[in-house]
């Protein structure tokens, strides 16, 4: 329900960027970096997020927009908006590594998320994304604490459900229901603008 | 088994499963359950799966250091000079003949990127190149008129590797200064001083970030080269004293750096300032004030 101003923007915004996905798709490197000049920021902190750490963040970032590259043929705007396509692959990518490090010991996915969200925020740039992840974000402090946590256990340290059930010493079940709740909370919150999807 | 109305259980699962945290096999059944065209699991599915999907804002936007942009360019000209499946198809006839062709099978720079340190992303880029050379040298039947070519593609890479390696060692060092900058500003007690560039050369600056309860200068300078012979020297100006605060020592690019612990004997400061002093440094200043500003 974003003012319509914003729509247009962002309807805007994901016509260019697609063009810019098609572009990379016919071996098109200028568009590629354009690509990343305009969503770096975003996919960089998401998969800050996910590691927890710098370097390795750096990594994952060349990771996937090196996938990008690669796939750009088989992106299909009828599937989902260029960001989200992107954060799916950004996702998927910092996962696969933290599980990877996780066998290295090398960080346990709760310090980091803990890690995180202690540091202060970066500036934001102004984007037409503003509006839509305030409201992600209050939708997720607006949570009870304990609901936050399974969601968040889920999708930043891509934990399963019994691996959050053995995390937090609670029964299956309870994580079941806290996640249920959880999700149509954030649905009902999000509603608004989850039509006019990333 | 189709159903009328959604259980909480498989609301659950709908929940779970666009997490991705359903294990293996509950998400095989999920999947079979929507196959059998569930159409309540299926829409409870889709806008689950939107939630998710927009979970992706709720991070804070970081940005990368500028040279990862570099990085990845030269990357993705590599790979479109020599595109992954490539570089397998040439694997696979060779497989079996040597060692060397496993390493060429991995698609450039991500095995590798595992066991190569951070710091040494420029390093991994050179080895990287080489790997991918290999294969494509592999793919090649007329090697002996390629080889100089590739000689020089990977003479250039090697040029580009140091290149990096300068950047990186810059950004690395600027991340520090800004750590320690904002470490003052943090401190929430702090002043700057501003010094303007005088006569011998106008356009020169520097900050002072000045931590008063911790008395520590953060100092920032952009200046001209340093003559031959003489070095650049931070002062501590008094109402009736100059009191060195150490050489300041300005990279390849003129901006110098210096974190400073102000004496406590300085109870009142008038000035700050940057001279050009004698190699070693002065006792007292004896040369041309570059930069100067008021307390």
């Amino acid at each position: 329900m974003g003012a319509p101003q914003d729509s247009i923007a962002l309807d805007t915004r994901n016509q260019d960027w697609t063009a810019l996905i098609r572009s990379s798709a016919r071996g098109d490197q200028s568009a590629l970096g354009e690509l990343y000049d305009a969503t770096s920021r975003l996919v960089f902190g998401l998969v800050l997020r996910i590691v927890g750490d710098r370097s390795t963040a750096e990594e994952v970032l060349l990771d996937v927009y090196t996938q990008a590259w690669r796939q750009a043929a088989s992106y299909d705007e009828e599937r989902g908006a260029p960001l989200a396509w992107l954060m799916t692959i950004a996702r998927s990518r910092a996962i696969d590594r933290l599980r990877s490090s996780k066998h290295d010991h090398l960080k346990d996915p709760l310090d980091a998320v803990a890690e995180i969200s202690d540091r202060e925020p970066s500036p934001e740039q102004t984007t037409v994304d503003s509006e839509r992840r305030c409201l992600v974000r209050s939708a997720l402090q607006a949570l009870p604490a304990e609901q936050r946590e399974v969601v968040e256990l889920a999708y930043y340290s891509g934990l399963s459900h019994s691996e959050i059930a053995l995390r937090l010493g609670q029964p299956l079940g309870t994580v079941k229901t806290r996640t249920r709740l959880a999700m149509i909370k954030l649905r009902d919150m999000l509603r608004p603008v989850l039509e006019d999807q990333a | 088994m189709k159903h009328v109305t959604i259980s909480e259980d498989q609301q659950a699962t709908a929940a779970l499963y666009a997490l991705g945290a359903l294990s293996q096999r509950d998400a095989a059944s999920f999947e079979a359950h929507l196959r059998e065209g569930c159409a309540l699991c299926n829409s409870a599915l889709e806008e689950f799966e939107k939630v998710t999907a927009s979970l992706a804002l709720s991070a804070a936007e970081a940005s990368p250091p500028p040279y990862l942009r570099d990085v990845l360019t030269a990357r993705i000209e590599r790979e479109a000079q020599d595109p992954p499946e490539r570089a397998e198809a040439a694997v696979l006839d060779f497989r079996d003949r040597s060692g060397l062709t496993t390493t060429a099978a991995e698609a450039p720079g991500q095995p590798l990127w595992k066991t190569v340190l951070p710091w040494a992303l420029a390093a991994s880029f050179l080895l990287a190149s080489v790997v991918s050379f290999i294969a494509w040298r592999l793919d090649r039947r007329d090697l002996k008129t390629q080889i100089g070519s590739n000689q020089q593609e990977a003479l250039s890479a090697l040029e580009d590797n140091l290149e990096l390696r300068e950047k990186l060692k810059r950004e690395t060092a600027r991340a520090e200064e800004l750590n320690q900058i904002n470490a003052v500003l943090a401190s929430g007690q702090w002043r700057m001083l501003t010094l303007a560039g005088q006569e011998p050369s106008p356009s020169a600056s520097a900050k002072v970030y000045w931590d008063t309860k911790a008395n520590r200068w953060v100092v920032t300078a952009e200046l001209p080269p340093a003559p031959a012979g003489r070095v650049y020297q931070l002062w501590f100006v008094t109402p009736d004293a100059k009191i060195s605060a150490g050489l300041i020592e300005p990279d390849q690019t003129g901006h110098g750096f210096a974190v400073v612990r102000v004496p406590s004997n300085i109870t009142k400061l008038a000035a700050a300032a940057i001279t050009l002093e004698p190699e070693g440094g002065s006792a007292q200043p004896t040369m041309p004030i570059y930069v100067l500003g008021e307390a």
